[in-house]
């Protein structure tokens, strides 16, 4: 029996040495003794790898210790599932109050606690914002030849693509066709961006939003599809020609509870990808931490390497003012409730119940 | 274009291009073998030595050499084991596994690294020969498209249940069930999820696979009390495997052209093609009746598919920047942060990193397949190994693989219901392959017919590409069914 | 009447049942989210029906069970109380793994099973080392793998 162990150690051998391989570290800067020194953060990440929340995730853990006392390392554990809500979950149940764990989540979190229910074990508000990136509104593409059928009642009616219909950039379309009048018709199921860009190359679908700026430039450069409007309040700096999408509604714009839906549904996205500590957190350990994201943000490298991946809209907001901005996008009246549910239902969007 | 080539192939061939790549193999046969740890988990490692590295064509080396080969390797735990080593490899199974039980295990180890071999160089080279028409190509298929695609799966559930129809059709409706588990995208509404936030993603196909597939065969092992294969022999298979995929080339070459042809397809999946090229040698070949039981038919044509699938994946990467799959997708965020722009630069301005690419699926499956089989033979003789140093290791390993999937402890739970629901249909005798390709192919279907008819009302069915689609699944399905007919008609001619 | 033959028809039984289960649960939902389990359900049922048919004519028959095509022979076993022995290994390694955790249930289960079985000391040990050195060094060394907490490690907290 003993012979066959030469094939088994073989085996079993190479994988320690590949570890041995690839666990290179960097060297450590001498430094007095700081909070951080010899410690591992862990990054908890709401989404698969590869996504933009994990991309981002990735940024931060790559260029956070460097402003940080001891210049930890990082470690990213991946927590997919229910839209963000596994990961929400897990971490209001188990993260420890000591900076050694923190939460890299997205606006889709903020979005599934709005519309609450069972499942939500946890309260985005009670967490520490350490800081944000926003890559940008999403710009509104629509194909030329469905262009002019915009804003005749009599023709086919346009059709918006998207994935589950609760996108923040949707809401922007469902106002546009409540207020504006446009001719629009909302088709929602496809499994994710690749399927919508396809759906959109094709002509399956003739509206769709998204704040990648490389995709929108190659879709114009195409020369099939116009740009219609952007969601953010200011114009991107790579788009000065485009009209806001409060430019476009002008003076039709609503007011009062009407508006506070929209604010509500479309408010997340400003906030797009964000760093949070748990409560409890010391106070000293969050200010080094949000101080630290601050001078990341001012970083040469890291300034680069955002403008590879998100283009060159993006931002980072202070941890202060993101913690202010989850406050205002999670809390919603009654009535501004009603509103978002009552023009979901006309459109033919999810409302987020459950039963017939 | 000639230059492109050229440059293209200088860069690959330095010392440190080679060097990654040769890694690159290492790590991905590695990764290929083990269930659970797939090409996602893997590249997701990587990427943080990835971002920091500067010279674009090591990074391609190595990014896609650890994709390309990922396959190669998982037919070892396929035939030795009966483990789905990857997504790619689980139809390998079916006759790869019987084959080792039957003393064969090195014949169908060659026999599967040639047959990946020839697929993974096929791939390259109809992707190179597809580059002007790629855009046509990708924007020719719709949702109504996909739909007829996912239909000609449901021909193969009839395939694949051999002489118990019924209970194979049961079976791939189970796997469809299972499938829907999860939440529904086009209704907002969680289906079969109980309240528990771990079923709202679904249940995941790899934890489904061992279930089904890789315990009920241990149970089996640990029953019996005796090694994997009852003869003690390894014989003279190995050559005898590479003789087989020659003789059988004009079949490797189909079942690539179909792992090309389903890999290409953004919205299928990849746990499609060598189920699809599997059941496309039961349905063509001659004497089919082994099928199942051992045929080395049944481990050529899965083998080839898978390798040539991931030459398709880059096709809509290269076309437009859309990721054929989720290690495509990683791929992709390392080529950003390198400063490669995947989409339309990558047919003009990046031409040479476009070739890079080409040159790197080539050679670095004929790396993998020589490392392989290198290691066909030693690693064979575990079919000899006594059943107590086997079955827990085995154990071990599928719990790891399951657990390794998203370190979720809730998928051992899934696991082990679903070796007692393996078990229990290996027992009484329900085919498993239906179920398993329910569960890959069911929601798409139920998506696709979703998508065209929300969008196109009833015109979807009047479109070309749909027309055009449908006349040939009907084909694949009514031709055997023809072959049958004329031989009965010869033999009764032979015979009168 | 073989027990295996009754337990055939059992087993069908239990996919009905499933196939019903799914079908009633389904019939609360939206046409959007429900009409492909109805409609496959339904499909289901009628299959299980004929197959419950066939099961019960089979049940009197003397032929033996005709081995499928596409899938392997039916399990036999050797031991008399058939695979219900490895089973019971199964479910003690996953209770394992809850009540010590991964990284000590791993080599105890290949060290005990091996051992049992009839494997020497040095082989069992040699085992159960490079199999805890395996995931040792893949899960926590290399990716970092959050470990569920076992009850052990609970105790000792």
């Amino acid at each position: 029996m003993i012979r066959f162990l030469p094939h088994f150690f073989s085996a079993m051998l190479v994988v320690p040495s590949l570890t041995l391989l690839l666990s290179v570290r960097p060297a450590q800067s001498a430094a007095a003794k700081a909070h951080y020194e010899g410690k591992t953060i862990t990054v908890l990440v709401s989404s698969n790898p590869g996504g933009g929340t994990d991309t981002a995730a990735r940024l931060v853990a790559r260029f956070l210790p460097k402003f940080l006392s001891g210049q930890p390392q990082t470690i990213i554990q991946n927590m997919p599932g229910g839209g963000g809500t596994i990961a929400n979950n897990y971490f209001a149940a188990k993260a420890k109050p000591d900076g050694l764990m923190l939460f890299q989540d997205s606006s889709s979190g903020l979005g599934n606690f709005t519309r609450g229910g069972s499942r939500i074990k946890y309260d985005p508000r009670k967490n520490l914002a350490i800081g944000s990136i926003t890559r940008g509104g999403s710009l509104m593409m629509i194909s030329k030849e469905s262009h002019a059928r915009l804003t005749d009642p009599k023709a086919k009616k346009v059709v918006v693509g998207d994935s589950d219909g609760i996108r923040t950039w949707v809401a922007t379309m469902v106002w546009a066709a409540e207020y504006l009048g446009w001719n629009l018709r909302f088709v929602y199921g496809y499994p994710g961006s690749q399927e919508l860009q396809l759906a959109l190359r094709q002509g399956e679908i003739d509206v769709w939003g998204t704040s990648n700026a490389k995709l929108i430039n190659d879709f114009v450069k195409a020369g099939k599809h116009d740009v219609l409007f952007q969601q953010e309040d200011e114009r991107r700096l790579g788009f000065p020609n485009v009209p806001t999408f409060e430019e476009v509604l002008g003076d039709k714009k609503p007011k009062g509870a009407a508006w506070e839906g929209y604010l509500a549904w479309s408010g997340p996205n400003e906030i797009d990808k964000f760093l949070v500590a748990p409560e409890g957190t010391p106070p000293a350990v969050l200010a080094e931490l949000r101080a630290a994201f601050a001078k990341m943000g001012q970083d040469e490298e890291f300034k680069k390497q955002a403008t590879n991946f998100f283009g060159d809209a993006w931002r980072t907001r202070t941890g202060e003012k993101t913690q202010a901005m989850i406050r205002d996008v999670t809390t919603i009246s009654k009535e501004a409730q009603e509103v978002l549910t009552e023009l979901r239902k006309k459109y033919a969007l999810p409302t987020g119940e459950q039963r017939k | 274009m000639l230059e492109a080539a050229i440059e293209g192939l200088q860069g690959v061939l330095t010392l440190q291009s080679l060097s990654m790549m040769l890694l690159g193999v290492f790590i991905g046969s590695l990764v290929g073998f083990l269930p659970g740890i797939g090409g996602p988990t893997t590249l997701a490692i990587m990427l943080p030595f990835v971002m920091v590295m500067k010279d674009p064509v090591p990074v391609i080396a190595l990014l896609v050499g650890i994709d390309a080969v990922g396959n190669t390797a998982s037919a070892f735990t396929s035939i030795l084991i009966s483990v789905p080593g990857s997504s790619g490899s689980q139809a390998t199974i079916l006759d790869g596994y019987p084959m080792a039980k039957r003393g064969e295990a090195a014949r169908a180890l060659s026999a599967s690294f040639i047959a990946s071999l020839i697929g993974g160089l096929i791939g390259p080279i109809i992707l190179l020969a597809s580059l002007p028409v790629l855009r046509p190509l990708v924007l020719a298929f719709g949702s109504p498209e996909f739909f007829v695609l996912t239909l000609w799966g449901l021909a193969m559930v009839g395939v694949l249940s051999g002489n118990a129809p019924v209970k194979g059709l049961m079976a791939g409706i189970l796997g469809v069930l299972i499938a829907t588990v999860g939440m529904d995208i086009k209704s907002g509404i969680e289906r079969f999820a109980f309240g528990e936030p771990y079923l709202w993603d679904g249940i995941s196909l790899i934890i489904v696979a061992l279930g089904i597939f890789g315990v009920p065969e241990c149970i089996d092992l640990a029953s019996r009390k005796s090694s994997i294969s009852e003869k003690h022999e390894l014989g003279s298979g190995f050559k005898q495997g590479i003789l087989d995929v020659f003789q059988n080339m004009w079949l490797t070459v189909r079942s690539s052209a179909i792992g090309i042809w389903v890999g290409f397809l953004p919205g299928l999946g990849s746990s499609v093609a060598d189920w699809f090229a599997y059941a496309h040698a039961v349905q063509t070949e001659k004497n089919n009746r082994n099928f199942g039981r051992g045929d080395v038919r049944g481990v050529i044509a899965p083998e080839a598919s898978n390798n040539a699938k991931e030459a398709g994946s880059y096709i809509p990467t290269l076309a437009f920047g859309i990721p054929g799959g989720t290690s495509t997708a990683l791929i992709l965020v390392a080529f950003t942060a390198v400063g490669i722009n995947p989409g339309p630069e990558m047919l003009t301005t990046q031409l040479p990193f476009t070739f890079a690419i080409i040159w790197t699926l080539t050679i670095s499956n004929i790396i993998a397949v020589a490392l392989c089989m290198a290691f066909a033979k030693p690693i064979a003789k575990c079919c000899f190994f006594p059943f107590y140093t086997i079955v827990p290791l085995i154990l071990v390993f599928v719990f790891i693989g399951a657990f390794a999937a998203h370190f979720n402890h809730y998928d051992l739970v899934a696991l082990l219901i679903f070796s007692a629901l393996g078990f229990m249909m290996r027992r009484h005798g329900w085919p498993r392959a239906p179920l398993l390709l329910g569960v890959v192919l069911g929601t798409k279907m139920e998506l696709y017919l979703w998508l065209s008819y929300t969008r196109f009302g009833t015109e979807w069915l009047l479109r070309p590409g749909v027309i055009i689609l449908f006349t040939l699944v009907l084909a694949s399905v009514l031709y055997p069914v023809w072959q049958n007919l004329r031989r009965s008609g010869s033999d009764t001619a032979e015979a009168g | 009447m073989s027990r295996l033959k009754i337990e055939n028809l059992l087993f069908t039984l239990f996919v009905a049942g499933v196939l019903a289960g799914a079908v009633q649960i389904a019939r609360e939902w939206s046409i959007r989210a429900s009409i492909i389990i109805l409609v496959l359900g339904g499909i289901g049922l009628l299959l299980a029906v004929a197959q419950l048919v066939l099961d019960f004519r089979n049940l009197s028959s003397t032929k033996s069970a005709v081995a499928l095509t596409m899938e392997a022979p039916a399990l036999e076993t050797s031991s008399r109380w058939g695979s219900c022995e490895v089973w019971v290994w199964i479910l003690g390694f996953y209770g394992a793994i809850h009540v010590v955790g991964f990284p000590l249930a791993v080599p105890l289960f290949v060290f005990s099973y091996t051992k049992v079985y009839g494997g020497g000391w040095i082989l069992a040990s040699a085992l159960a080392a490079m199999s805890w050195g395996f995931v040792y060094s893949l899960f926590d060394r290399l990716l970092h793998v959050p470990w569920p907490e076992s009850l052990f490690s609970v105790m000792i907290s």
